[in-house]
This record gives C-alpha cells, structure tokens and sequence, in this order.
C-alpha cells in the first residue's frame, strides 16, 4: 500500500506506506487522510527525496527504545549515514529543519508533552539527529573565530558584549 | 468556453506555486479581456484573485541572502541541541560557543545542560588540556568565584557534575560555599581527587553540605583517612540515592573508624589501592555493610573480598573484575554467587597451587576474561553456563605453551573444562598440535577468535584440520547430503578471525589462502561458514561488554 506526498514545490511522491510511517507526522496525517495527497507546505522535493532516501534504507531497522533525552548519546554515525549526510551546508540545514518540521526529533516532544507513540517519535529522531551530531563534528574543536568563518556568521556583539567575552575568554584560557 | 481558454486554465492550475507568478498573473489578465463568456470570465478572476493572493505571500517571504549561512535559518531549540552534542558528546567546554555571535550566545546561555560539569582545582596548576588532545577537561574549570557563580547561574536548576581537586591548602571558602552548601543538592556525580589538606577537612565539616541527590563518586589519589572520613561523613549522612562508588587510594580502604552504614544502596564497587601500597585491603566489616552489590571491581587488593565470610555478602553480584589481588576465598564463596554472569580476571595475584582443579565453581558465569602470565588458574574453575571465553596475556613459550594447554584441556577434563558453547578468543604461543587438541574438546564453538605475535606462528596445520571436505563423490554432488554433512574439528563454527600483530607478507599470503581454504571446503554444508578474517595489526576488543563500568 502506498501514499501520496505533496511538497511545497507541488511535485508528487508515491511513497510505501512502511516507509512513509517512519516519519511521525505523517503518521499522524495518514490516518485522516484517507485517499488524498498528504500535503507537506514546509518541505521541498530534494529535501523529501533526501528524507525519503533515510526512511528506505532504514524502514526494517528495529524501533529503539524511548529518549527521553537524559541519556547519554554518541556522535558517532555508520558509515551509510555518513555518506547520506554527505551534504553541502544548505542541505545539511535543509535536512535538519525538515526532520524537525516533520517531528523527527524527540526533544521536540519532550518539550512540548505530546502524548503519542513515544516508541516511533524515538525511531523518527535519527534522521535529525544525524544532521545534529554532523553540525557538532564540524565544530569539534573549533574557536569561536573558525566557528564564523566555518559558517559565515558575522561578530554582532556590541562593545559591552565584547567586553564581557573577553573575561570568559581568559576563563576559559584556565581550563 | 472554447478549447484555447480552457487549455489555458487547466495549465495555469497544475502550474501551482512552482509557476512563475507574475507571469502568470499577466497572462490571466490578458485572457480576461480577450474573453466574452461570463461565467468563464468569473472562474478567471477567481483564479487571479488567488495567483494575486500567492503573489503577496512571497513577496512577504524572506529572501534567503546568500552571503548569509544557512544555519541561520535553524531556530534556537536545535541549536540548542547541536550545543549539546558538542559538551556531551565530545567532552567540549562551552566557552566558544558562547562567543560566536548574539544568537549563538543566547541560545548557549539559556542551555542549562551545557554548564553543568564543573571542576574545581584548589592549589593546582593549569592543566594541559589543549582542543585535540587526548586528555578531555574535567569540566568547566573555575578558577574564581566570579567565574564559579557565572556558570552556576547558567547551570539553571539542571542536576550537576562536579570534579573537585583538592592538592594544598588554599582553600576558596567562599566558592566552596556556593558549590557544596547552596548547590550540594543538585550534586548528580562527584569526582573527588584529593590529597591530605587541613583545612579542607576542617571547612568541609564545618559547611556540613547535603549532596542528597548524588548517585555516583569517584575519589582519586586519597592520602588520607581523615579527609575521606569526612566526606564520607556527608555522604552517609545525606546520600541516600548513591549507587556507584569508585576509590583509588593510597592506604588501607576503609578501616573501622570510617562509618559507612548508609551506603548500603551503592550496587557498582570499584576499589583500586595503588600498587605496593602497604596493607592495601579492606576490613571484613566493610564488605558486610554493602550487601547489594551487582558490581564489582577491585585492583591490588592482596586480602581481597573473599576471605571475609559474611553470610549475605554478594548475593546479588552479576558482574565481577579483579586486577593485580587474591581470590582467596573465592572457592569458598563460589557457590553463594548465585547471581555472577561475568568475570573478568587480570594478573591473578596467587601462587598458583593454591586452588585444586574445578574448586571454584560458577554456576551461572556466560562471560570469562583471563589476562594473566599463565593460564593454568582456568583449570580451577567449573563454569557449566559458559558462553564466551577470552584468553590472554601468556608468556608461556615453546614446550611451556603446550603444556600449559594440555593442562586445562585434555580428555580426562573433557566436560569439566571451561568450554564455551559460543565464541573462544585466545591467545597462546602453543603449536597447532596442540591448539588442535583443544579445538577437538571445543565441539559447539561458534566464533573463533586466535591471536598470534607474528604470522608465521599461525599453525596451518590447524587451519587443515578445520578444512576437511566431505568425501565420496557421489555422495558430495547430493544437496541433502552436504547440507546434512558436519565437519570434524569446530563443526558449529560460523566466524573465523586469525589477528597477528605482525607478519612477513609470504607468511600472512600463506595463511590467508589456508584461511580461504577453509570457508570452501564448508561451503554449502552443514558447517558453512558467515565470515573469515585475516588481521594483521593491534589489538583485540574486550567480548565481555559488562565490564565496560562504573562511568563517574
């Protein structure tokens, strides 16, 4: 059985509906649905493609168990993932913001108390959190300056701000 | 309504947001006025009052700059959790992140999570800690109060982890105020390294702080009983959820005069004196106070726990590690350890006549790790539920090296000897005569792991032996029959790894197509093989995961 999904750039994709329902809130639309295309205004068709491609490859992998996000996690990614993620900078964010919008991150959740399938919302989180952990690898090690120019962030502190950094700066010298 | 006009709208519909809008818009426009059917003309402006509609809505949308980076467009909650990622994960302070623009900084300072690991240095020097290297920071070091009262604010109300070091005198009343006074209740874990100070002791009584939420400790390079006895004054005291405690010391852990009595809950135990400590060791009443133990770890213990007979102590312990100490006593209590699933045993500290063959007996031990000089101490143990087995460390060469197997594997302790129904990892400089042997004791292997110093010591005899093919030619172009068919030597095996640290490339080619040769002559049977490995390099990981403890 299938599903229809519409972007925000109005292209259809006739997705599995085992696939489909790794994504949370496409879970929840299914259901009331029915036959019509599930609409997704927030997400583009390359950045669905993308989504879709994660779902596919991990559509048998087994649900793991609930994050309520106190527990510790790795930042090491396999090795399909990492080349899944193997993105320029606008698609990474792009992946991210996606993952988010369609409830593929478990914080979200924790945050706002939905009660749902805590079991699924957890399997859904990998998706975001690959893009998460791969923007903290890039930044691992980084000072405040490599930070800017890795991802062209201007310094729009006021002087008062500035000075203040300068003072943590020297703590953090003491480290 | 002629077929031009409604050719035209059909187009215009399906065009939808991707169509260029304005263009649209015009184009409409035109084909109002060229039409003179009404109803047409009011389904038209319809259509245009929605194309004028769409048209609004992205003008008002923001245009993506593209001097501006893309993770602009992250709002602060994900941010927030790639900062979180970064501290947890890679053991980063957040300091730069903090600094990187009035965004970033927001986000950073209103992450509590982010400034809850806390180090505090009384009277030491500043670390080495460099980005890159190896040696991770504590914490966030604070080195004044200022500093100290700045990250406590942004910790918010977030449980703590704190890394204490004590190494003078000179001690912050002030700052130790705030950490353990005003905020010892959020203490969740203590890392406490301390040598003798006064004045520490003296202030630490006096504050009488409540750390009634701390689960874990860790004390390192403990000098002295009296700065230890207090601090175990408050934990005693205040702590009543702690479950994990970690103590390396450099005197005698815990004589009488140290009360202990409220750490009847701590479940995960390492004790570690210092080697050539004098007297390195605990008391009998020090076991019998922690009754609920389920892990256990001890090194250079030269008493050990076992001597002492409580009857309650470790009924619940499942995982056991002991390093550089004594098991005496271990025969004696082995059959009250009706729980242990893992052991773990390093550089056995005994001579090794002191226990009988299968004296000791595990009945429920799965995971069985030896690192030890000699091998023989397995041939004291019975384990019946034995699962994985790793073996290493020897320094039995030659004629030694066989015997030493020959010892612990032979037919007369066929049944008796710790065979491991799933996977054997080991590493002996035994000739493959020997090995064989062994192998023929070992009929239910699954996973075969053997480590080599270089690869000309891999036996291929060995490898032969596990290469035998079904014979008889007709009966080997019978499907039913080779699936039915089982090797002699390790019929069970699935997974073959050869790991040599070094090797001559003609000797590591000769032993890698041996090594092929094996998984041929079972393929198709009822011996086929899954994986074959030949591994030339460093070093092997641990098989027993329940040993990977007690993380402060």
């Amino acid at each position: 059985m299938s599903i229809t999904i519409v972007t925000s750039d109005n292209e259809q994709f006739c997705v599995e509906k085992l696939v489909a329902q790794r994504i949370a809130l496409i879970e929840d639309m299914v259901e009331n649905a029915g036959d019509r295309p599930i609409p997704l205004p927030n997400v583009t068709a390359s950045v669905l493609r993308k989504i879709l491609e994660y779902c596919e490859h991990h559509k048998n992998d087994p649900l793991p168990p609930y994050d309520d996000g106190s527990r510790s996690r790795t930042t090491h990614i396999s090795e399909w993932d990492q080349k899944f993620i193997t993105v320029d900078q606008e698609m990474l964010f792009e992946i991210i913001l996606a993952a988010n919008y369609l409830e593929m991150k478990p914080l979200l959740y924790v945050r706002l108390n939905v009660p749902r399938v805590q079991c699924l919302t957890a399997c859904n989180a990998v998706a975001g959190d690959i893009g998460c952990k791969t923007v903290a690898n890039m930044i691992k090690g980084k000072s405040p300056e490599e930070i800017r120019k890795l991802f062209n962030i201007v310094n729009n502190f006021t002087p008062e701000e500035e000075a203040q950094i300068r003072k943590e700066a020297e703590w953090a010298e003491d480290r | 309504m002629d077929t031009e006009t409604s050719f035209a709208i059909v187009s215009l519909s399906r065009a939808g947001e991707g169509a260029k809008i304005s263009g649209d818009i015009q184009e409409l426009l035109d084909l109002i006025e060229r039409t003179n059917d009404r109803n047409l003309k009011r389904e038209l402006e319809i259509l245009l009052n929605d194309l004028l509609s769409k048209n609004e809505q992205q003008a008002a949308r923001p245009r993506r700059d593209p001097s501006q980076s893309p993770i602009r467009s992250i709002p602060p909650e994900i941010l927030s959790y790639i900062m979180k990622f970064h501290v947890d994960d890679h053991l980063h302070l957040p300091w730069a992140l903090a600094c990187v623009s009035r965004s970033w900084r927001s986000t950073a300072l209103s992450s509590p999570r982010l400034w809850r690991r806390i180090h505090i240095a009384f009277g030491q020097d500043k670390p080495t800690y460099r980005p890159g290297n190896t040696i991770f920071p504590k914490g966030i070091r604070c080195g004044s109060l200022e500093c100290l009262e700045v990250v406590v604010t942004r910790s918010g109300v977030v449980p703590l982890h704190i890394s204490i070091d004590v190494l003078s005198e000179e001690i912050n009343k002030d700052m130790l105020h705030l950490i353990s006074v005003q905020n010892g209740h959020r203490w969740q874990t203590l890392h406490w390294s301390a040598s003798y100070s006064a004045t520490f002791t003296a202030l630490w009584t006096e504050l009488q702080p409540r750390l009634s939420n701390l689960e874990a400790v860790r004390f390192s390079l403990i000098q002295d009983s009296r700065l230890l006895g207090a601090v175990f004054a408050t934990l005693q005291r205040t702590s009543l959820n702690l479950h994990t405690l970690q103590l390396d010391a450099r005197f005698r852990i815990f004589d009488d005069s140290i009360n202990i009595g409220n750490l009847r809950g701590v479940r995960h135990l390492e004790l570690n004196t210092l080697p050539g400590v004098m007297g390195g060791g605990t008391s009998q009443s020090f076991w019998s106070r922690i009754p609920q133990l389920e892990t256990l770890a001890f090194a250079n213990q030269s008493e050990g726990p076992f001597i002492y007979g409580s009857p309650h102590g470790f009924e619940r312990l499942s995982s056991l590690a002991a390093k550089g100490s004594s098991l005496r006593g271990l025969d004696q209590r082995a059959s009250s350890l009706k729980t242990l699933t893992h052991v773990c045993l390093e550089g056995i500290l005994v001579d090794p006549t002191e226990f009988s063959p299968f004296s000791i007996s595990l009945a429920k031990v799965t995971h069985f790790t030896l690192i030890n000089r000699s091998y023989r101490p397995l041939a004291w143990f019975r384990l019946p539920s034995l699962s994985y087995l790793e073996v290493y460390g020897s320094q039995a060469d030659g004629k030694e090296a066989n015997i030493e197997l020959d010892t612990i594997w032979n037919p007369q302790t066929y049944g008796r000897a710790p065979t491991p129904s799933d996977s054997l990892r080991l590493e002996s400089r035994a000739n493959d005569v020997h090995l064989l042997a062994m192998m023929r004791l070992m009929n239910s292997v699954k996973n075969l792991q053997l480590h080599y110093d270089t690869a000309s010591r891999v036996g291929l005899k060995l490898l032969t032996s596990l290469a035998v093919r079904p014979r008889g030619k007709a009966k080997t172009s019978d499907p039913d029959f080779l699936k039915k068919w089982k090797a002699p030597i390790c019929p069970e095996l699935k997974t073959l790894v050869i790991v040599c640290k070094q090797g001559a490339r003609s000797d590591c080619d000769t032993r890698r197509e041996a090594l092929v040769d094996v998984g041929n002559a079972r393929k198709g049977t009822g011996s086929h093989m899954k994986f074959l490995l030949f591994h030339i390099g460093e070093k092997h990981s641990s098989l027993n995961p329940a040993m990977d403890l007690l993380p402060v």
